[in-house]
């Protein structure tokens, strides 16, 4: 563990080219302070991105980083924790990364629950597109892909994950930073699946929801002594329409173990640090005989 | 008069547990001290539809099944209608006449008239024998195998003890019955045929062999080479390794994965093996299409990726069990720009044991995504070899930096330029190599750069990597007497019925071939194989595909066109008698 000295452990040389007021910075400073919350080392932790402006992240934070491709990085993350358990591994991209192009990863990650945070910087829009609906955008939209406005209701990502199994499901904004870290720490702390919904302002697509609009709407789960042990309330909560009264917080937090302890073969060791010289596999052919 | 070989055709209905019995029977065969060859052909579907397995069973070794049989056990009445035609000469049918069974999906169907006077038709009313014993009609695979036993004068302990090890899941009452049926069935072939019809075999080697498959040669390849993490979707006909990774995994410490689909089966190896273990994923061509976009990132962040891709026929679903060497130009272009990585085509088991060991090795050394193309034919037949030496095999999981040499270096860029293009790597989790990978263009640092002149740079530097394998030696294999009028050019699973065609050729034509096998599709041996191409006489291409992609490969690396081409695309591998056929056909 550090000394907590370093408070500057995680920042990097290169600075991010996200829009001058974009919702990523909060999300960033949110999952460094958590980091540091944690008394992480930068060497301790590795993060899985898919491909949209959220998903550059790992350039701009000062961790193992590997920036893949857009919709995938749960798989990834899920092979990094099962090659080296004792790793913090996070994965990270947008809503259409996530909601759209690797939906399917999202829910399975969910049911299967090996152990890793999932951060998705939920702005409603294909931002490095240029401005595209995604499938968290609100009906009446008007973008480039919805110039007659959007008729597709949006996705709920904490429900799908609820009803997919996830025994951690949470979400903040990325305009209360403060807030955000805690949950991310927390999620980080779960042991097993957690998903972070961050509700992210987008200074140049989605203009109309700014930070104004968001501070005015949200409210944290806590002040309303939520109880997230309660998974139905969770889901209703989480299914919830109205637009004027954004929840934030823990919504549901679970105790199913994760995957990787149902494994015995990791118990001694992580994968990673078996030795692999000199292995016998005469048995194996002597059962072909 | 006894003989070096049989050849014998096993066939019923999915559902029948043809399956079983012939795998037994091979096994029962290879334990006894035979060489043996099993070629399973079967639909894609659980109950009812046509199912036959070529035994090959021979005094040596023995490596390619013939057109032409030596007996046929039909198990059901459309088994004896499609294959008749198949027995040689002299040969026998066995059958049951008046009780044969008639798959639920060919209702109605009758024996047709056997127009053979010259075979043996052995009427064996295997029904009637089950429902002695006090059985059902499900005991007929039993009975069945139990009147070839009979026919080939084998012992009937061999057979009880196969009987017993199949049928160890079912009441001792139910192997008993099945014991007793196939016993009825047993002497009434040894007594009446054995003698007579001399399907007597020379005595074996005796040595002791492996009954191995393409897929069980794999995954101990893939196990000695000390995969950590297997992730797949079923797919045929890869699906054999993933449930022998499963099987294995708490013996062998590693994880194996089926994933929500072949796009994650790739994601989760690349992310372990940037995680620092020995990764694979195993798919066929469907699976690969999703897959590619995982091959192309693998190869754009140099991580070390094993790919196992055994072919089916396509495009599309195509024929789900069936063989085909379709996916060549597939594997080798599967991603977007240009991209490193190496193709290893192994042609029977020891090689794919081999190849699949070597695999990591290459994958770690250069960094790259490394496939083993196998197919069907290999993946799901069986041979009999000696257990492969093991001695010589050495780890070698490249450039690697761990925390004391990181500690001896200032900046550390992860995608340094090397004259190799190797740069050394290391893996989170390392204090001191913090580092960034990613899809996008990257500079020595992996972080994003759109910089002309480092694009350009880190393009050569990842093509340049595996442009240094050299594998003029290992990547094509001449067969055979180098001086041979005619040489033969293949890949893959086509090995053995080329080899085997090749001797029937001498034999009984006195025709004199040799064979060149390809190896490494990528990189290419080209100046081994552009030298045995100008050397040769006449040069005949075999693929088992429609339009000779290895053919098309050659030219394109050698400049060299070979016109003659012997190519089948019916889903089905090459019999030997037939291929020595067209061969001899077209010179």
């Amino acid at each position: 563990m550090h000394d907590g000295g370093d408070r500057a452990r995680f920042d990097t040389a290169a600075k991010p080219n996200w829009c001058l007021g974009c919702g990523n910075f909060g999300i960033l400073s949110g999952l460094r302070k958590a980091l540091l919350k944690l008394e992480l080392e930068p060497h301790q932790v590795v993060m899985a991105t898919g491909i949209g402006c959220s998903s550059k992240i790992p350039h701009w934070i000062n961790v193992y980083g590997l920036h893949g491709l857009h919709g995938r990085p749960l798989p990834v993350a899920m092979g990094l924790k099962l090659a080296n358990h004792n790793m913090v591994v996070i994965a990270e991209g947008g809503d259409g990364d996530g909601y759209s192009e690797g939906l399917n990863h999202f829910i399975q990650a969910a049911r299967r629950n090996v152990d890793l945070t999932y951060i998705v910087h939920n702005n409603g829009v294909f931002a490095l597109t240029t401005g595209q609906t995604s499938s968290t955008g609100r009906p009446g939209f008007v973008s480039s892909s919805t110039p007659h406005g959007s008729v597709e209701p949006p996705f709920r990502p904490a429900a799908l994950a609820i009803v997919g199994g996830a025994n951690f499901v949470a979400r903040g904004f990325s305009g209360d930073i403060e807030h955000l870290a805690e949950l991310i720490a927390a999620a980080i702390k779960h042991p097993g699946f957690a998903l972070v919904d961050v509700l992210q302002v987008c200074v140049s697509f989605n203009p109309q929801r700014g930070y104004k609009w968001y501070q005015q709407r949200v409210y944290k789960l806590e002040d309303e002594h939520h109880d997230p042990t309660d998974r139905d309330r969770a889901l209703a909560l989480a299914l919830d329409d109205d637009e004027q009264r954004l929840a934030t917080g823990i919504f549901y937090r679970g105790t199913r173990p994760p995957y990787e302890r149902s494994l015995p073969q990791l118990e001694q060791a992580p994968l990673v640090d078996h030795d692999i010289d000199n292995i016998d596999v005469s048995v194996l052919m002597e059962e072909l005989i | 008069m006894k003989r070096d070989e049989l050849s014998l055709i096993i066939g019923g209905h999915a559902g029948q547990g043809v399956q079983t019995v012939a795998r037994a029977f091979a096994r029962t065969c290879a334990r006894a001290g035979f060489g043996v060859f099993l070629n399973q052909e079967y639909p894609s579907n659980i109950k009812g539809e046509h199912n036959y397995f070529d035994v090959m069973v021979a005094e040596g070794s023995v490596g390619a099944h013939t057109r032409q049989a030596d007996a046929l056990l039909a198990l059901d009445a459309k088994t004896v209608n499609l294959h008749v035609d198949r027995i040689a000469p002299g040969g026998a049918l066995i059958f049951d006449r008046e009780g044969a069974e008639v798959s639920p999906v060919d209702r109605g169907l009758k024996i047709s008239e056997i127009q053979r006077d010259d075979i043996t038709v052995l009427d064996v009313p295997f029904s009637q024998f089950a429902q002695d014993v006090g059985g059902s009609a499900r005991m007929t695979n039993a009975v069945g195998i139990g009147s070839l036993h009979g026919l080939l004068g084998f012992d009937f302990d061999l057979l009880a003890d196969l009987l017993r090890q199949s049928l160890s899941k079912l009441s001792d009452q139910i192997v008993q019955q099945n014991l007793d049926g196939a016993k009825r069935a047993y002497d009434l072939t040894r007594d009446n045929y054995w003698e007579k019809l001399g399907l007597v075999l020379d005595r074996p080697q005796a040595r002791r062999r492996m009954l191995i498959s393409g897929n069980d040669a794999v995954a101990l390849g893939a196990l000695k080479a000390g995969v950590k993490f297997y992730s797949s979707y079923p797919m045929s006909p890869s699906s054999g390794v993933l449930s022998l990774m499963s099987q294995r995994a708490r013996d062998y410490d590693l994880v194996a994965l089926l994933t929500e689909d072949e796009i994650s089966a790739a994601g989760a190896a690349v992310g372990a093996s940037f995680g620092g273990v020995r990764a694979m994923t195993g798919t066929s061509g469907g699976g690969f299409c999703l897959m590619s976009e995982f091959l192309g990132l693998a190869g754009m962040v140099e991580v070390p990726l094993v790919v196992l891709e055994g072919q089916r026929p396509g495009p599309a679903t195509g024929l789900p069990t069936r063989t085909e060497q379709g996916d060549l130009k597939f594997v080798l272009s599967a991603h977007q720009g240009d991209c490193p990585r190496i193709v290893v085509a192994p042609g029977d088991p020891p090689e794919a044991f081999e190849l699949t060991f070597e695999a990591f090795n290459l994958a770690d050394r250069y960094q790259t995504p490394v496939i083993v193309l196998t197919d069907k034919h290999l993946a799901e037949s069986f041979w009999t070899y000696e257990p492969f030496q093991t001695e010589s095999l050495t780890i070698d999981r490249g450039q690697r930096l761990g925390e004391k040499e990181l500690g001896t270096i200032k900046d550390y860029k992860r995608f340094r330029l090397t004259e190799s293009g190797v740069s050394p790597r290391t893996r989170p989790g390392i204090p001191g190599g913090v580092f960034k990978a990613t899809g996008n263009e990257h500079n020595e640092y992996g972080l994003l750069s759109e910089d002309a002149r480092s694009r350009a740079a880190q393009t050569d530097k990842r093509l340049r990597k595996t442009a240094a394998l050299d594998v003029s030696q290992t990547g094509a294999r001449l067969h055979g007497d180098p001086g041979a009028p005619v040489t033969l050019v293949g890949w893959g699973s086509t090995k053995r019925a080329i080899l085997e065609a090749m001797a029937v050729l001498k034999e009984t034509r006195k025709i004199n071939c040799n064979f060149l096998q390809v190896i490494y599709a990528e990189p290419f041996p080209t100046s081994r194989v552009s030298e045995v191409i100008r050397d040769a006489g006449r040069t005949l291409l075999v693929e088992n595909n429609a339009t000779g992609q290895m053919g098309d490969l050659i030219r394109q690396k050698t400049g060299l066109a070979i016109t003659d081409r012997i190519l089948k695309c019916d889903g089905r591998q090459f019999y030997r008698d037939e291929l020595a056929e067209m061969i001899a056909e077209r010179l």
